[in-house]
């Protein structure tokens, strides 16, 4: 009786978690009229702000801004000196999502992993690389809906960003991009 | 006839007792020596962006792991300074070491058969981490790699090989 109960509540989750990721797709569609900043997550480089923080980012004045909630960080656009776009695919739904999934392990018969089929999404990862105020090499990296990896790197290159050379090039020689 | 042979193998065991004893102290001094080599020193260290090589690794697990190295590196706290690769203010220091880390190898693997099949999709990636002193004398040199097995998306593997350059570096300095 409680093994069919607990199956019972796994069965739900399971049910249950592919309204997850239109959870977080709506969030992310809103911003595909382009005149909108885009909601990315900040995977890494920009200092201060957490790695996985969400925000908008945005080029206003001059500058790449990604805002979260009260934490914001600014890079001119002239201190751009390469801009990547590439692409993953990944677990949509964030925290709660991972939360979810975990609690799918205890599955019956391995049923749990129907929940990473579902609950998969493709993104665009953003890179750029600038240089600090002293000279230093700094990179921040970015996830976006996919799709608008390439406005962003659009809007940037348009505001004065040097987009670099084609992905690999430089480093490939050791070279500083 | 008997009493000779009992010591024949009382001497043969004797012998092999001697034997062992003293190559017991090299064996351990010998491990010893590989266990714990000698530490370096240091107040600063420059690290330089990851180095392609012959792979394909795209840019932004390169960048992840230059940016991952130096939060890590930071975290430590095995120098008093950790600076970007360009920064003006590194030359000023005498006892400056760089940090290089070349690609050897990388194998982007698939999140989805990681966790479906738990045993292919790994993500990995072999590199060479050189570190050299001002005048370019290379103080070491170690084959490393980043690995990313089971759950969590490919660019993860950045994070295992930060953690395990900068293990190897907490370990020398």
């Amino acid at each position: 009786m409680r093994y069919m109960l607990a199956t019972a509540i796994i069965i739900l989750i399971i049910a249950g978690g592919p309204t997850l990721p239109a959870q977080s797709l709506a969030v992310g569609s809103g911003t595909k009229s382009g005149s909108e900043s885009p909601t990315v997550r900040h995977v890494i480089g920009l200092e201060n702000i957490s790695s996985q923080k969400s925000g908008k980012l945005s080029v206003q004045n001059g500058s790449m801004l990604f805002t979260g909630g009260k934490d914001v960080a600014m890079v001119p656009v002239t201190s751009i000196d390469g801009i990547y776009v590439g692409s993953e695919t990944t677990q949509s739904g964030g925290k709660v999502a991972r939360g979810v999934k975990t609690a799918a392990i205890a599955a019956p018969y391995g049923s749990g992993k129907v929940l990473t089929l579902l609950m998969r999404t493709k993104v665009d990862i953003l890179t750029i690389s600038y240089h600090g105020t002293g000279g230093g090499l700094h990179a921040a990296i970015f996830a976006l809906p996919i799709g608008q990896g390439t406005d962003m790197r659009a809007q940037l290159i348009a505001a004065g960003a040097r987009e670099g050379a084609t992905a690999g090039l430089e480093l490939k020689e050791g070279k500083q991009p | 006839m008997k009493h000779s042979r009992a010591l024949k193998v009382f001497g043969f065991l004797a012998m092999l007792v001697s034997q062992l004893a003293i190559a017991q102290p090299a064996v351990s001094r010998q491990s010893e020596s590989k266990a714990k080599p000698k530490k370096l020193s240091a107040s600063a260290i420059q690290i330089e962006p990851i180095e392609a090589g012959d792979s394909s690794i795209p840019p932004e697990f390169r960048f992840a792991i230059y940016e991952r190295l130096i939060e890590r590196v930071r975290k430590d706290g095995a120098f008093q300074k950790v600076y970007r690769s360009g920064d003006q203010e590194a030359n000023n220091v005498a006892d400056l070491v760089t940090l290089r880390t070349k690609v050897g190898k990388f194998t982007e693997g698939s999140q989805l058969r990681r966790e479906l099949t738990t045993v292919s999709g790994g993500t990995t990636v072999d590199v060479i981490t050189t570190v050299a002193a001002r005048d370019g004398h290379v103080l070491f040199e170690s084959d490393l790699s980043g690995k990313v097995r089971f759950f969590g998306e490919n660019l993860g593997v950045t994070n295992d090989l930060a953690k395990r350059i900068a293990k190897l570096l907490r370990e020398r300095f």
